[in-house]
């Protein structure tokens, strides 16, 4: 009677606990069916009945790495033998730079290892990991468990479908896939914090009830971001050039403005640096503090807009000369706005409201960029030496 | 009935336990990251202080991953080491939602979608850390926020102002959407600034290139002329004073109207003649010629060769009409300063000239070269 009793209130326990629990749905037959299930050597079909006589094979080594070592060997009872093999994290990656010992990602990720492709300093919000099989057939699933305390109280999960990490409560059987699956993004971790430290631990599945033990924890620490900008003057040579502020451009002495005359290009270009791991590139935007260059001894102003200056009585603008980054095809190019792409003497806008002049969609490594000034004045300004625009610039990335 | 009561009391238990456990599993579950964010700062200027030239308005754009409901606040939260550098005075800031921005970029998360909703009237505040706080703005009184949907706000100083840090580099900034005081989607996202934003660019608009010419008589008197005697001479000046690259000066006349420029007395003509000079101190040479003053020593003014002064008696002979026009003096270059010219005409009358008044009209044409 009192067996009874305690039947009847585990019973009850488990009843009100089974919601939490996680089942397989590879249970999917009235009758026992196990799917996929490689009993490695020893399974024989019987001669008589042809019946499966892999069960009888209870005591047999197990080959789940849990069980053995070098000085033991546990021999396991007849269902462990269904049990998939604990797998391993063969690579999980986040900075890596110059190598990487993931084998199955892009061919520049193998090269260059995460850096090239997700630029300077890698990747701030993004891994990738790969799976070690341990020996588990090619359609064994496999979960992800992944934490910022090694697992003391942060305990999540990779979400099967956005690839970011979940809560327990969230966790199910789709956050399983094959290897294959798992490995085919290019990033199979999303949404992670910058400058954090991450611990994932692998188990495999292979069939219901068959769930692995979690694999030994791998970690890999995110990228903090990364952002560089830097403005020099220099000539239309100075590719390489690197001066220090203040930053000027003139328009005196053979380079003067003559109303009514052809355009001028200043002798100078406004040379710029910008490199960033941002996913969402960056913009540089420009805005002048007069909208022109203005005289305040005469009190009249060349009025900056988008125009073609050959044919524009009067203005002044900034025009796109040269544009190079490093070539990793995995990252982003740098484009110059359609205003500022123009030739000749067509120019875009240096207002007072700040206006896009370069874009990349992607991270950049090492972008350098040329704008030319290029200044008209018209029949009706007045001659003078202090026509002046400040010119502000500002790179902005994309986190 | 027995059995029931034997029952809850596993059942009441467990269900308690059951409970604390999901409240740990809330409890311990982890902020979001967002799923885009960028913060257009105006000025990347370091040491900026927020006044005047030197003001600082930001556009944040923020995308969480999760929905959040109405009466959340957002942090911008700038490095400990960095306070009072951000937060140049404490105080209220201007804030409003905007539904777009100069650095959108097209068809991703990266482009507000919508302005930031509110719950009541959005309010900003900067407040500066000290020693274990930051510098921090926060914006409340937000509406409910949708994941996927990218949201604009504009900050720009009121009461407080938004300065820049005083180091150039790299300047983190954490980005959070805060619900009851704790985050719930948050990212961390880098800034640089640099010693100097600014370009400026100065010029020099010169005065339009122009020549001014001046001729200090409009009439000449020869006095009388002798027919078969000797030369009578008579002068004035030209001026010329220029912004250009040179200048040029070219003379014609009218003669008799129809044969060749000299004086005209309405039925004879002195003429200038069809050679190139006239040289009238020859006793069979009559006509009429003039001469131009070299007007400068050292700048490359030029009297063209046969009207020069340097022979007495010697003269070049001018043309008629337009067409005929011809050079008499020129410069190639900027000049460095007004240069006058003697023209000098003379006229010597042939034998057979009848007595009577004689005239000649002398055009001058003056130029820039520009």
């Amino acid at each position: 009677m009192r067996i009874k009793n305690v039947i009847k209130k585990i019973t009850a326990v488990l009843i009100i606990l089974l919601p939490l629990s996680v089942s397989a749905t590879e249970l999917n037959s009235p009758n026992y069916k196990i799917v996929g299930v490689t009993t490695n050597t020893g399974g024989v079909t019987q001669t008589l009945d042809g019946d499966y006589s892999a069960l009888l094979e209870a005591g047999r080594v197990s080959n789940n790495p849990r069980n053995y070592s070098s000085t033991y060997k546990l021999y396991t009872s007849p269902e462990d033998a269904f049990i998939a093999s604990v797998p391993s994290v063969s690579c999980f990656e986040t900075t890596t730079s110059g190598h990487s010992d993931c084998t199955t990602g892009p061919e520049e990720l193998s090269s260059g290892g995460m850096v090239a492709i997700c630029g300077p300093s890698g990747c701030y919000d993004r891994a990738r990991f790969e799976i070690g099989t341990s020996s588990n057939p090619a359609d064994t699933l496999y979960g992800v468990m992944i934490s910022t305390d090694n697992f003391v109280s942060d305990i999540r999960y990779v979400d099967g479908n956005t690839f970011w990490p979940e809560s327990v409560s969230t966790h199910n059987l789709n956050d399983f896939h094959t290897k294959t699956d798992w490995e085919d993004p290019d990033f199979n971790i999303l949404g992670l914090q910058s400058s954090t430290t991450y611990y994932i631990k692998l188990f495999a599945l292979h069939g219901d009830f068959t769930q692995s033990d979690a694999g030994p924890a791998a970690f890999a620490t995110t990228s903090s971001g990364s952002v560089f900008f830097d403005i020099d003057i220099e000539d239309s040579s100075g590719i390489s050039a690197e001066t220090n502020p203040p930053y000027g451009i003139s328009f005196t002495g053979d380079y003067r403005l003559i109303p009514g005359s052809t355009p001028t290009t200043a002798e100078d270009r406004i040379w710029m640096d910008a490199r960033t791991n941002s996913q969402g590139g960056f913009a540089i935007l420009t805005r002048g503090l007069n909208g022109g260059l203005k005289s305040n001894t005469t009190g009249q102003t060349i009025v900056s807009a988008t125009a073609d200056l050959n044919t524009a009585p009067d203005g002044f603008g900034i025009q796109s000369e040269y544009i190079n980054q490093d070539t990793y095809p995995y990252l982003g190019t740098i484009t110059a706005m359609s205003d500022y792409s123009g030739t000749g003497n067509s120019v875009g806008i240096v207002g007072t409201t700040a206006t896009k002049v370069y874009e990349s969609s992607k991270p950049v490594f090492n972008g350098r960029m040329a704008l030319k000034v290029i200044a008209k004045a018209g029949t009706d300004k007045v001659a003078a030496a202090d026509y002046q625009e400040s010119i502000y610039f500002v790179l902005i990335p994309r986190f | 009935m027995k059995k029931i009561i034997s029952l809850l009391k596993y059942i009441i238990p467990t269900t308690l336990l059951v409970l604390m456990l999901s409240f740990l599993i809330v409890t311990t579950t982890q902020a979001g990251t967002l799923s885009a964010v960028y913060v257009f700062l105006s000025r990347l200027k370091i040491n900026l202080n927020g006044t005047g030239t030197q003001a600082v308005e930001m556009i944040l754009a923020i995308d969480t991953s999760t929905a959040v409901a109405s009466g959340s606040t957002i942090k911008i939260e700038f490095p400990d080491a960095e306070d009072t550098k951000w937060c140049r005075s404490a105080g209220a800031l201007t804030v409003s939602g905007v539904a777009s921005s100069a650095v959108d970029l097209p068809s991703s998360n990266w482009s507000i979608d919508a302005a930031l909703p509110t719950s009541g009237t959005l309010a900003a505040t900067c407040t500066q850390g000290s020693t274990g706080t930051v510098d921090t703005i926060t914006i409340s009184n937000i509406g409910a926020l949708t994941a996927g949907t990218t949201y604009g706000v504009k900050i720009s100083g009121g009461t407080g102002t938004i300065g820049t840090d005083s180091t150039a580099g790299e300047h983190i900034l954490n980005i959070s959407v805060n619900v009851g005081g704790v985050p719930v989607d948050s990212k961390s996202i880098k800034i640089y600034l640099v010693n100097d934003d600014t370009v400026v660019v100065t010029a020099t608009v010169a005065d339009i290139a122009s020549v001014s010419c001046s001729i200090s008589s409009n009439s000449v008197n020869l006095g009388t002329l002798y027919p078969g005697g000797t030369y009578a001479t008579g002068s004035h000046t030209i001026g010329t004073s220029t912004t250009s690259n040179g200048y040029y000066w070219a003379v014609y006349g009218t003669g008799d109207g129809s044969t060749d420029a000299g004086l005209w007395s309405g039925t004879t003509l002195i003429q200038s003649g069809p050679t190139a000079t006239l040289n009238l101190a020859s006793p069979t040479i009559y006509g009429f010629g003039m001469t131009l003053s070299d007007p400068d020593g050292t700048d490359p003014a030029t009297v063209t060769t046969n009207f020069v002064n340097t022979t007495p008696g010697t003269f070049g002979t001018i043309d008629r009409l337009y067409s005929g026009a011809k050079l008499v003096l020129y410069q190639n270059g900027i000049q460095g300063s007004s240069e006058p010219s003697t023209v000098t005409y003379g006229a010597k009358a042939q034998p057979t000239a009848a007595a009577g008044n004689y005239t000649e009209y002398v055009y001058f044409i003056c130029g820039g070269y520009y």
